[in-house]
């Protein structure tokens, strides 16, 4: 196999990706901090997705078509660090391929090296032992300079092993890594693309590389993760037909047969997600009426964190912005990762909501959407999370020249909040800038998470069922219940009475039991202000800030 | 020909300052269940707040009838003055129609200058008081009135409200709308600009509001006159001076308190600080 042609090229990308999707759930596994949120899987997946979604069929007569185009899908499609990363792997090597209609070994391995030099252009302050390293390995075993091959396929083939390599290596390069026994998930996901576009390029059976993927892994950990997540599915579906109410909800057993669940559901709405064991389900789907759906669960179980949104509203707010909106000088889009922080932004003065975060990073399509439906000719974005703060400044560097977007880069919804209240839509975008980013760095924001598996992260060591504290970004603590693991997380940061303390709820916690810890907290300090709001995250119990 | 400056309520000017300065205060209306208070003269801050407080219903306001400014102009052109007469900002009260149609009614007489100060509370009565020391000692109307005009861009005014609630139901909100909401304990503070309620910043309890306002009325350097103000918190009002007391001479510091008609806007727990800088 001297060359490779456009319709070579395009089947392995399919492979490549169908490659990933198998072990997306290994990706989402991969998780540093031992809580159920993993998603660098789901977020390569989808973003990688974007991109094969953008090819033609039948495939186009020109390499550098095929590649351009998916590095475009790729680029809009772009979601969390490591979506972005990969977007911009794929960048660099499809640049290489664009002015090409066929393309030899020197030319794959040229594109092998810009994809590297891209990626590590796309992060501030690369880090080895990512995704970073595996592309790095990948871009030296294909050096120009040493033509070993004239073989495409043997080229690809030495590309993918040095890829698993440099995968094993990871713990190695990077402390958390080895302390949380797993390599690192992101570049998991490279190796998994490679090895799918080899097998697609050569024809050979993907259940062996499938093992070769799981190996370089260090074995199969994708069982891990034993709370329900929103995942991918529920992207995918929600994305689908749109009319009615999107409704979701969840569960709670004992005794739920989720497959019994499924059908039953499919029968009362469409795009029915389910995932979920015997004790807890979560529950997606679209009914032109949600009672019926409400009404079967409740004869399962208990039901809470219910959110139900009517999809016409939606429809018509985005689809015709100017009939619900006038165009504003200067607008704020945030991420919110629950109904009541997207509340709590939206009285805030944000014009516009994505819905996501943690367990969803929004994509650079999402951001520029939602620059667009908030009507502003100068859009502020706040991402609210450090895994989605990329796919924000993307989008602003390829913003659609009608609206000039720009990303205050709060790393946590507290953060995010406090950006909001600084802005003022009387003042200048620059002296808005400044003020938000100046009212974010002024708050320590305290997450705390539930842990799914026994683990060693910073020193601290956490049982399966324990709380973790995460004090700015920081696994600093354990306890055996959400309420002490917030107590100990908020004496670690430091109390005082002229202190503000904001306590945010969310899933596995309640109104009442927030309040109960925050007159504990006034009881402890006095003079100390604390204020519980609803935020409904997912998988966080309590996020805290205090200012 | 003296020149004699006139006001309204509106400028919280305090009544012993006004007098030693020989300025008229026009009294604006409030109507509290139905029945209209002229402010400052039936109705005094303490009995105001108590009943703003304890309800029913919220009061409002109107300006001075044109009468009521026919009247005053009248006597004073009787006596032989001119007159300078200041007024609130025109975007939040009708009050400045008043004063021009009872100039109309007058024949537009030369002796008369009116300034739409775009200014409300003690930002008016700073103004007030400059043009009251300068009228003592000039006889050249549109020459004062010229430099009273140019003096009112550097006069600022921050000020810090409990609730937003009393100025979004009295419809004097403007773009401060935008700090409108419920979900987080805020303690807005806002600003006059062209005439009109201007957001600024939302401090998260009164402490902090307190604190930001001591910034922002240090970020305009020295003043040569300075005012605090408050509506039900008098410790907040000397809170504030504490904070801010090194940026005016002392004898040039006013202490005053929103009247019944501020006092409808901002409501309880107000407080302020206004400056003449630059």
């Amino acid at each position: 196999m001297l060359t490779i042609t456009a319709q070579q090229f395009n089947d392995a990308l399919q492979a490549g990706g169908e490659c990933l999707a198998r072990h997306r759930d290994l990706a989402n596994a991969l998780n540093v901090f031992p809580v159920p949120d993993g998603d660098t899987g789901t977020n390569m997946l989808l973003t990688f997705r974007a991109g094969l979604e953008r090819l033609a069929s039948p495939a186009a007569d020109n390499l550098g078509t095929v590649a351009a185009d998916f590095a475009d899908g790729l680029f809009w499609g772009a979601r969390g660090n490591s979506g972005v990363i990969l977007s911009q792997f794929f960048k660099g090597f499809c640049q290489a391929l664009e002015p090409l209609e066929i393309a030899a070994v020197s030319d794959i391995a040229a594109a092998f090296g810009q994809g590297a030099k891209a990626a590590y252009q796309a992060v501030g302050q690369p880090v080895e032992g990512t995704m970073l390293s595996v592309a790095s390995a990948v871009a030296r075993s294909a050096q120009p300079s040493e033509p070993a091959t004239e073989d495409v396929a043997t080229l690809w083939e030495s590309a993918f092993r040095s890829s698993g390599e440099a995968l094993a290596l990871t713990p190695t390069q990077l402390p958390v890594l080895a302390q949380a026994g797993v390599v690192d998930a992101g570049g998991l996901g490279l190796v998994a693309i490679l090895g799918g576009m080899w097998a697609g390029l050569t024809g050979q059976d993907s259940e062996a590389i499938d093992r070769e993927v799981v190996n370089a892994a260090g074995g199969d950990r994708s069982g891990l993760q034993t709370l329900p997540a929103v995942d991918a599915a529920f992207v995918d579906a929600s994305h689908h037909e749109a009319w009615g109410y999107c409704t979701q909800f969840l569960v709670e057993g004992p005794g739920l047969a989720v497959e019994q669940m499924r059908q039953d559901l499919d029968s009362i709405g469409q795009s029915v997600v389910v995932v979920g064991d015997e004790r807890r389900a979560r529950v997606h789907l679209h009914a032109l009426d949600p009672g019926p759906a409400l009404s079967y669960a409740v004869s399962l179980g208990g039901l809470s964190q219910i959110e139900i949104e009517n999809m016409n509203l939606q429809n018509q707010e985005w689809g015709n912005p100017s009939a619900t909106a006038p165009a504003q000088p200067l607008t704020v889009v945030a991420v919110a990762p629950g109904d009541g922080f997207e509340a709590l932004f939206r009285e805030a003065g944000c014009a516009a909501v994505i819905r996501g975060g943690q367990t969803m990073n929004p994509s650079v399509q999402d951001f520029v959407d939602a620059a667009g439906r908030s009507r502003g000719e100068e859009v502020i974005l706040l991402p609210n999370n450090k895994n989605v703060v990329v796919a924000a400044e993307l989008a602003a560097q390829g913003d659609d020249g009608r609206t000039a977007i720009s990303v205050v880069p709060t790393v946590s919804v507290p953060q995010g909040v406090a950006a909001v209240l600084a802005f003022n839509p009387a003042e200048s975008l620059e002296r808005n800038i400044r003020a938000m980013e100046t009212a974010a760095k002024q708050l320590s924001s305290i997450e705390i998470a539930p842990a799914v598996r026994d683990s060693t992260v910073g020193g601290v060591h956490v049982s399966a069922g324990q709380f973790i504290g995460i004090i700015d970004g920081d696994l600093k603590l354990a306890a055996n219940d959400a309420g002490a693991a917030l107590m100990e997380s908020l004496a670690a940061a430091g109390l005082s009475p002229d202190l503000i303390v904001t306590l945010y709820w969310g899933e596995g916690s309640s109104q009442a039991q927030a309040e109960e810890l925050a007159e504990e907290i006034e009881r402890n300090t006095p003079g100390i202000q604390v204020d519980v709001i609803y935020g409904g995250q997912p998988h966080s119990p309590y996020l805290a800030s205090i200012e | 020909m003296a020149i004699r400056v006139v006001t309204d309520s509106a400028s919280d000017l305090p009544a012993d300052l006004a007098a030693a300065l020989d300025v008229t205060v026009i009294p604006c209306n409030v109507v509290i269940q139905d029945v209209n208070y002229k402010d400052g003269v039936d109705i005094h801050p303490d009995e105001f707040y108590q009943r703003l407080l304890a309800g029913p219903g919220l009061p409002t306001t109107s300006q001075p009838s044109v009468a009521d400014f026919q009247t005053c102009y009248q006597g004073l052109l009787d006596q032989g003055h001119q007159i300078l007469s200041i007024h609130v900002s025109g975007k939040l009260s009708g009050t400045m129609n008043s004063a021009e149609r009872a100039k109309e009614a007058l024949g537009n007489p030369d002796s008369i200058e009116l300034v739409d100060s775009q200014l409300a509370s003690l930002g008016l009565g700073l103004a007030v008081i400059a043009a009251a020391e300068e009228a003592a000692q000039s006889e050249d109307l549109p020459g004062l009135a010229g430099r009273v005009r140019a003096g009112l861009d550097n006069i600022r005014c921050f000020i810090a409200l409990d609730t937003l609630e009393y100025l979004q139901k009295g419809g004097r909100i403007g773009k401060a709308q935008a700090f409108l909401g419920s979900m987080l304990s805020v303690k807005p503070i806002l600003t006059l600009q062209d005439g009109e309620v201007h957001p600024v910043e939302r401090p998260r309890n009164a402490q902090r509001a307190l604190q930001r306002l001591g910034e922002l009325a240090r970020e305009g350097g020295p003043a040569t006159r300075m005012g605090i103000i408050y509506s039900t918190d008098p410790q907040r009002a000397e809170q504030l001076k504490n904070q801010c007391a090194d940026l005016a001479p002392e004898d040039r510091i006013v202490d005053a308190r929103f009247g019944p008609v501020l006092g409808t806007y901002v409501g309880p727990g107000a407080v302020a600080v206004m400056l003449t800088q630059g």
